[in-house]
Parts: structure tokens; sequence; C-alpha cells
């Protein structure tokens, strides 16, 4: 038993270098992306990329491909998301028991997984990407896979986040790669992407798809909740609550040619789902932060009981360790979305023509020269995060808590005696 | 040195404390033995297929591996063998030129469909049944564009193209799906058809049907 205790004293100090190593994202391509600086951004997201732990080299992948895109280099960022992909549905279906436990009891951070709305944007992206790069059948193949995705047939409608610039996105796609059917499909999946439905007859033209991403994506930062129980004190719980962030170009207008075309249509708001996300799983997140809270509680109490023998000290030691980070709440998320997306088609007579993109609220007009072919598709992809400018965070402000749940989970604590002071 | 007498701390644990400490520390002793063994488990392993070939059998995805490939080589090349079609030829004064594989599924497939349109081909070449067009023949290419309208394909052009450019049939192909995803598996069923034209005709005068099913699951 002793060899035993020993080889767990050992483990669990292998968890106290990996934790205290840990991988939190620092701010500096954010600023950088936010700031203008892409290839700044770009330099810094490589670096991390290659240094990132499994637990996090998805997500900086995902971030890595928005900083691509922006800078039109659309093949790598393809790429790039087609790995995140494939690691994020073998995730899906992963179940974890011992990674699942240690994360659990010790904080040690699991892979990243993405909120359904997040889980939708990589297939979205990875149209624009595809299509940006030229490659029209892999645009189609990401098309595909977001209709599999958005048509599951045991997923709770409330829990698919309906992505109608994706459903027209992949309409626009499979009809320009000669998949009738499925574009149809597509396009009756979103009818308010009418406009973006190819006429019965192009007669030799080509086509533009002037697609505006706006603003910022909010991100997940820590927020103090404060549960109110049966006794009537507010009890804190620090959760990952979503904190909204620049709006960024409230809209985009597009001229053709020096000719108005009109405002690009929102047909996503991305800030909307993710902040209704937030919403359905805040119940979830309270429960199992208490939880995590309490087994961590217990940890110490049992190092107490046992303070001169080895187990004690190390229990003990990593008890408190982890009872200092107890709450840090997971603030892992695809920062680099945008929080707004629309498109615009323009079936054009083939030849150079000229794409303005004027944003609201931000300087000149972005030019865009495409030579367009006929029967083709050609892409003119608008960010606007790049201009919008970099804001510190400030602190975010969570809320109370009440109700059963609420209930339940302070007995929870209590019973475990979980240090929770009321609110000064 | 004598040995110290005094209280044991253990025997003097009242049993209930006893039995949750020992459940406690078997919880923990259990995570960290885990943890040590992810931790442990260090460096990747290279191996090679001719000294274990089960590597080649596991499936990894729900994309085409080679194991799908050859089955769908062998399920077409049973078809296409036994096939009227390849009966009444009289053996090589025909042309035939290999063209492509479409990919209308949710799976980025495209490398492992220019492998098993290369296969085909080696077939072909290497059983003599028909000349075959070279990969990098203007014939070849000039067929596929004009093929790749698909619906706006002109008889009579293509009738024109295969006369001028001493061209008979052709092989294509499209690999379509069904594919479904729940909250513990995704499901692709592929339907792949390869098929020989008549150019002059643009008649389909050889299809085969070849299924493979994938799934990934938790």
């Amino acid at each position: 038993m002793e060899s035993l205790r020993m080889v767990s004293a050992r483990s669990l100090v292998c968890v106290l270098v990996l934790v205290a190593t840990g991988c939190t994202t620092p701010p500096d391509p954010y600023k950088s992306f936010y700031g203008g600086q892409l290839a700044a951004a770009e330099t810094i997201l490589r670096t991390q990329v290659a240094a990132a732990d499994d637990a996090n080299r998805t997500l900086l992948r995902l971030e890595l491909a928005s900083v691509l895109q922006a800078r039109g280099n659309f093949s790598e960022a393809a790429q790039l998301l087609v790995s995140a992909d494939n690691k994020l549905e073998v995730l899906d279906y992963t179940s974890a028991p011992v990674d699942d436990v240690v994360g659990f009891a010790f904080a040690v951070e699991s892979d990243w997984r993405p909120s359904p709305p997040e889980r939708t944007m990589v297939n979205v992206q990875n149209m624009l990407n595809f299509l940006g790069a030229g490659e029209l059948d892999s645009a189609a193949v990401e098309a595909r896979r977001l209709a599999v995705l958005l048509t599951q047939p045991d997923v709770d409608e409330d829990d698919i986040y309906m992505n109608d610039f994706g459903w027209g996105l992949a309409g626009v796609i499979l009809a320009a790669s000669g998949d009738k059917g499925e574009a149809e499909d597509a396009f009756a999946a979103a009818p308010e992407n009418e406009a973006l439905r190819p006429g019965a007859d192009l007669g030799g033209k080509g086509t533009l798809l002037v697609v505006a991403q706006l603003g910022q994506a909010p991100v997940r930062r820590q927020a103090t909740y404060y549960l109110t129980g049966h006794d009537g004190q507010p009890h804190p719980l620090n959760l990952p609550a979503m904190q909204a962030r620049s709006a960024g170009a409230s809209a985009a207008t597009v001229a053709l040619d020096g000719s108005p075309m009109g405002e690009i249509p929102i047909q996503l708001n991305l800030e909307e789902q993710l902040m209704s996300r937030f919403d359905d799983e805040l119940a979830l997140l309270v429960t199992a932060a208490a939880l995590q809270a309490g087994i961590r509680s217990e940890l110490i109490k049992e190092g107490v009981g046992d303070h001169d023998g080895k187990w004690g000290k190390a229990s003990r030691a990593v008890g408190e360790f982890f009872l200092a980070s107890v709450q840090e709440a997971d603030e892992r998320c695809w920062s680099l979305l945008a929080g707004r997306y629309g498109a615009m088609r323009l079936d054009v007579e083939p030849g150079p023509h000229t794409v303005s993109v004027s944003l609201a609220g931000g300087g000149a007009p972005l030019e865009f020269t495409v030579d367009v072919v006929a029967g083709q598709l050609s892409l003119v992809n608008v960010v606007s995060g790049p201009s919008d400018g970099y804001r510190d965070y400030g602190e975010l402000k969570g809320g109370t808590y009440s109700g059963d749940r609420a209930e339940d989970v302070l007995r929870f604590m209590e019973n475990a005696s979980l240090v929770s002071s009321p609110r000064p | 040195m004598p040995p110290v007498v005094g209280p044991d701390r253990r025997s003097t644990a009242t049993a209930p404390s006893l039995v949750w400490k020992n459940l406690l520390m078997l919880r923990l002793v259990s995570v960290s033995l885990a943890l040590a063994l992810t931790l442990g488990a260090c460096g990747p392993t290279i191996q090679r297929g001719t000294d274990d070939p089960s590597i080649d059998e596991a499936a990894m995805s729900t994309r085409l591996d080679r194991v799908d490939l050859e089955k769908a080589l062998g399920d077409w090349y049973e078809q296409f063998s036994g096939s009227k079609f390849l009966a009444k030829q009289d053996g090589g004064d025909q042309t035939i030129a290999v063209l492509r594989i479409d990919n209308d599924t949710s799976e980025h497939i495209g490398s492992s469909l220019r492998n098993l349109i290369d296969s085909v081909e080696t077939r072909l070449v290497n059983d003599g049944d028909f000349s075959v067009v070279s990969n990098d023949s203007i014939a070849k290419e000039a067929i596929a564009a004009e093929f790749m309208r698909g619906d706006a394909v002109d008889a009579s052009t293509m009738a024109e193209l295969g006369k001028q450019l001493g061209v008979h049939y052709f092989v294509s192909g499209r690999v379509g799906e069904s594919a479904e995803k729940t909250s513990d598996a995704r499901r692709v069923q592929y339907f792949l058809f390869l098929r020989v034209v008549e150019v002059e005709t643009v008649r389909n005068v050889f299809q085969a049907q070849i299924d493979i099913t994938k799934q990934i699951s938790g």
C-alpha cells in the first residue's frame, strides 16, 4: 500500500506540474488581430499551435484558421479546419472516463469541446475557405457536412442552432457544383435566403458572392454568480459566462462597378446564439462547478485527518492547491469568430468587376477586383474584425441564480462543508 | 534505538472513517494510476505494414481507406469481367479513357477516389482488352471537359470528339452517400457507381454499383 501511495503522490506531482504550466491562451494574438496586425497574430498563433498540448491544439487551429482566412490564405485555413473537424468528430463520440474523472477532480484541462453554435461554424467557415481557395468540390463536401450536422434526428430542436447563413452558403455552393437537389434542400431549410438562390438561367453569367463577417462574437469569461438558497444568503460561485464584445461595423453596403447594390442582409446572429446557449447551460454549469468544489473540499479534509502521513501531506497539498483554483472557470472558446454574418449574391457578366464594400462606422470602402468567369462562383470575403479595434475586456459581472437547482446545489455544498462565504 | 511504544493513530480511528478513508484513497489511487499510465505512454509507435499486416485492417475514420478501395476495386472488377460489354470486345482494338470519380459525399475523399480510378486504369492496362489513353493525353482532357458539363453535354459534340481523338469509351464514376449523425454515432453509407460510356452515343454500356458502409461511434 505504501508503494501505491508513492505512485499516487508522484502522479499527483505530475498533475501539479501540468497544471502549473497549463494552457491559458495569452491575449496577444487577439490584440494583434483586432488591432489590424494580422501578420503578428499569425506568427503568435503558429507558435502557440506548435507548442500546444492535445487539449488545446484544436482550438488554436481554429483561431489560426480565422487569421489565415482574414489574410486571404484560404487553402491553409481550409486544411486546418478539416484537421480540427476530424479531431472534434472523434471527440464527439469519445467517452474517456479517466480523462473525465481526472479533469473533474483535479481541474486538469480536458480536451476543448465547442458549444453547438461554435461546432456548426467549423463547417460554415470551411465552406468559405474552400470557396476562397477555388475548390468548389471540397466546399460542397463542407456544405454536406453542415447539412448532416444540422439535421441530427436525435437532438432536440432547442439544441440545434440553426444557421441560416450556413444553409444559404451551402445552397449557393451545391447549386454551383451541380447538385441541384441538395441545393434546393439547403435553400428550403432557410427560406430567408431566397435572394441567394440562383436564377433559372444565368445566361452565361458568373456569380459574385459577397460575404460580410461583422463584429466580434462574445467570449467566455469568468464571472461570479451568487446562488441564493433557503438560507437567504448569496453564495458565490465562479462560472464561464459569456461576455459581449465590440459590435464592430453594424452593416456592410456593396457597390458593384460604382453602382450601389444595397446592404448585405444579416442571416446569422451568432452573438445571440452564443448568449442564448449560455442561458441554456447555466444550470448545468452551476451543478458541475459545485460538484468539483465539493470533491476538492473532501480531499482537503482527508488530508487534515491524516496530517502526519505521507498520504495526508500529499492529499492536503494537492487539495489546497486545487481549491485555490477550484472555481477557475474554463474560458476557452473560438474567440476570433465574428458576431454577425451575411451574404449577397450578384450574377454578373464575365470579366473584371470592382466590388466596393463599405462598413458602417468604419473608414474607407474596401475595394476588390474580381475576374468573373462564366458559370463560376467567386468569393469576396469581408471580415470586419481587424478594423474593429481591440478593446480590453472589463470585469464581467455575473448575476444571481435561485430556484430549485440553486437550492440543491447549495445543499450539496453545505454537506461537503464547502467554503462558501456570503456576499460581502 | 528502542521501539517507541505509543498509540497507533490508525488503530484509534473509528470504523466508518476508516472505510471512508480507504474508499477515498482507493478512488484517488485508481485515478492517479490511470493518470500515471496515461502520462507514462510517451512517444509514438511507428510500424510497417509488412511486419504487422493487421495495421491495414483497422478502420480509423469514416473516410475510405485501402481496405475499402480494395473492396471497391474487387467488386468492380468482378462485375466488369463478367459483363456482356466486355464479352463483346474482340481484344485490344478499342480505345478507352479513364476520367474521374465525382465526390458527392460529406467526406473529403478526393485523394482516395483518385487512387481508385488509377487502380481501375491499372487493371484495364494490364488486362489488354482495351488500348488505354494515357493520363496526359489531350483526348482525355477534351472528353473530360465536355463530360464535366453534366446536363449540358451535347451528344453530337461528344461523338465528334470521339471520332477526332480516336476514343471509343470512357470510364467515369460518382460516389454518393446516405450520411446520418446522432449524438453517439455517425454512419456513412457510400454508393459508388462506376460506368463505361460509349463516346459516340454518350450511352452507358456498363455500370457497376459498389456499396460501402463506415461508422464512427462512441
